[in-house]
This record gives structure tokens, sequence and C-alpha cells, in this order.
């Protein structure tokens, strides 16, 4: 799991173009929009494309969206349900 | 009608450097641009999804607003012939990538012709007139006749600029130059229009012309220059970019060998250079002795004949004449 959230955030440096900022920066549990990371709403949609291109999870659902992409934690944990699903 | 304030970022240092124009030389082969420290003006956060290109207007429109003291324009208007035409590139490439799949929203966000007058409109909070212009190599005069006629309509200090980035790869811009050897570039010069003079040294702009399919150019430019009341031995200066080497000659034989300078050598070749060009005669202006072109220079006209079908005029003078 550790692992997984590592992975998760140097996606997210990544893909979003997180200048200045180092996976150990980003706390596992804060929010990622608002307040904690400061993301806005075009990063949303950049985070679902991420969810189907490196964990090959199509998000389609607005309400799972907002539960699933609100920390690491949750996008973790999320990603971890699928992959059981379809083993 | 005044300019109070101008800033360009190109291959030369020419950011934030008043008299430029004094120390500038020809372009080497492969120099690359000179660029701020942009942390200085756009926060990280903002910075991230930017372009290179957005980077430059934003700078430069926010050095704009300084000089000229003011916290908000009454316009923005741009000229762009390529717009963000790598974050285009980028778009395209992820189709490809994605088998036309899901996409990232960035890149199709920030690769509009209109990206940059919007981006700027959004960090301002400004929601007055935004207007973008896409005209090919008479883009920056479109956008500046456009500020023209919103100063002329009553608004007080209008944000102009032209902007360019460098990408030949889908554009072909040698091939449609006929010319394999230009010394591709690119650059971002911002201007504020004012209806009133500056604080600061402030240039007349006389007056722009923007000429389509023109058939005869030397009759054109006596045209435009006869309706400002002027001949061709009251210009004191004219920069210029021509596209064959006959312009250069008629040029010659117009205003004398002495008075024509080459801008392409010190711009590089992109389409909106005739902005750079405008702010290069500013700031030979602004300098009553000018330690290069000699004293007595009061009238600069920018000859813009980059595609040999296009014909921009711009008319600088100095506030006094």
């Amino acid at each position: 799991m550790q692992d997984l959230k590592y992975e998760l955030k140097k996606q997210i440096i990544e893909e979003l173009n997180l200048q200045d900022i180092k996976p150990e920066d980003i706390e596992d549990d804060a929010p990622l929009f608002g307040d904690g990371l400061g993301l806005d709403s075009i990063d949303a949609l950049e985070l679902v494309v991420l969810m189907e291109k490196y964990h090959g999870i199509k998000i389609t659902d607005e309400t799972v969206g907002k539960r699933v992409l609100s920390s690491i934690t949750s996008m973790a944990e999320y990603i971890q349900e699928e992959n059981a699903k379809s083993k | 009608m005044y300019i109070t304030a101008s800033s360009t970022i190109s291959h030369q240092p020419t950011f934030r450097n008043k008299g430029f124009s004094s120390t500038i030389s020809a372009l080497e082969p492969l120099s690359e641009l000179v660029t701020p420290d942009y942390s200085a003006f756009i926060q990280a956060m903002e910075r991230r999804r930017m372009s290179q290109v957005l980077k430059m207007a934003i700078t430069c429109s926010i050095d704009c607003l300084e000089q000229a003291g003011l916290s908000q324009p009454d316009g923005i208007i741009v000229g762009t012939s390529m717009g963000c035409c790598v974050h285009t590139k980028n778009f395209l490439d992820k189709i490809l990538s994605a088998n036309e799949g899901l996409l990232s929203p960035t890149s199709f966000i920030v690769s509009t012709h209109n990206t940059i007058a919007g981006q700027i409109s959004l960090l301002l909070k400004n929601h007055s007139y935004n207007m973008t212009h896409t005209q090919n190599s008479l883009s920056f005069e479109q956008a500046l006749i456009d500020g023209m006629l919103c100063i002329e309509n009553g608004s007080s200090h209008i944000l102009v600029g032209g902007a360019d980035e460098e990408e030949d790869e889908i554009y072909n811009m040698k091939e449609r130059l006929n010319d394999e050897k230009i010394h591709l570039t690119c650059g971002v010069s911002f201007f504020i229009l004012s209806n009133e003079k500056g604080k600061q040294a402030s240039i007349n702009l006389v007056d722009v012309g923007s000429f389509g399919l023109i058939n005869d150019f030397s009759g054109i430019i006596m045209e435009f220059l006869v309706s400002n009341k002027l001949s061709p031995e009251e210009i004191d200066m004219v920069l210029y970019a021509n596209s064959e080497q006959e312009k250069t000659e008629e040029l010659k034989t117009l205003f004398g060998h002495g008075k024509i300078f080459d801008y392409q050598k010190i711009t590089g070749t992109y389409f909106t250079n005739s902005a750079f060009a405008m702010n290069y005669g500013i700031d030979i202006l602004s300098q009553r002795e000018h330690p290069v072109f000699g004293e007595g220079i009061n009238k600069v006209l920018v000859c813009n004949n980059l595609i040999p079908e296009n014909l921009g005029l711009i008319l600088l003078a100095n506030k006094n004449d």
C-alpha cells in the first residue's frame, strides 16, 4: 500500500507538473483539492485521465470521482479494490 | 495617441533594459531566448500549465502595467500568428498516442490562439474587452489597429501585444517563407496604448496600416505617408523586414540608402517580429541622441513585408513632433 501511495504521488507530480513539490511533501490523508494540495477542477480531469492511463481504471461516475479523488489514501484504496475485483 | 509602456522578451537582452537598441547587435546563429526569472512574476501553481509563450506574454504584460502605473487596462488585445502552437502539437500527439481515447484536458485548454489574451485576463482578473487577432504576418498590426480604435472610442489604456513561439515542425515556416537559411526565433512584445501622455517618456503612435494582396509596394507606402501629410524625406528611419531583395531596393530609392535598417538581423524571424521592431523603434526614439544611429531621429516607420503579399506599416514619432 505504501509503495502504491508513493507511486501515485510521483505520477500526480509529473502529470500535473507540480513544480517544487516532492512526493514527501504530499500527506497521505490531506485533501488534494482546496486547502490541501490546492488542485482545481482541471486537475480533477487530469486525475481521471491518470487513473485510466497508469492503473487501467475508468471513473465515469461523478459521485465516485469525488470520493476517490479526495486524497492519496482514497485513490490507493480504490485502486486496490478495483484490482481485487478483477482477479 | 501615446505608447506609455513597452516590454519585450526575445532572443536579445531586451527585457527591463531601456536603451537596449544601443547595445544589442546582430543575432548569432543558434541564439536562445533571454528570459527573466518567471517566478518573480507568476506563482508556481499558475506557471505549471503555461507554455513558454504564455509565461513571456504574462510577464511582459505585468511589466507594462507597472511601467504605466496601472492596475488594470481597459482592454487586452493580442496578435499572434501561430498561437500556442507547442501545446497544439502536444495535444495532437496525445490524440495519436491515446488512440483517440481519454485525453488530458490541459493541452487542449492552453493550445488555442486566444489562450494568451485569456490567461492574461484571468491572472489580472480583468473583465474588459478581450480580443485575439490572427492574420499571419499582419497579426500584430491588426491588434494595434484594434487598440487604436478602442482608444478613439473612449478607452483610456489598452494593453496590446504580439506573441509567437518557435515550432517549425508543424508550420513549415522556412518553406512558406521560401528560405531555408532564415534564423527562426520567437518573441513577445507588449505595449500600453493611452489617450494621454505617461509620466515617463512616451512616444506617439501616429498611424498603422495593414495591407493584404499587395501589388504596388512603393505606392502603398507613399499613400500611407501622404495620408499622414508626410513625405519620405521627413521619415528619419525605416525599420524593415523584406521578403524580396527588389523591395529593399525600392525602399532605398524612396528613403535613401542610409535610412533603412533590416530589423530581422536583430529580431530573427517569427510572424509577429514587427512588434519587437516597434519596441526597437520606441527605444531609438526615446534617446534623442542615439549612440548608434546618431541624433535627430524623430520619426520611425516600421515596414513589415515578411510575406510577399502582406505589408504592415507602423508610424512612430517623438511626442513633441
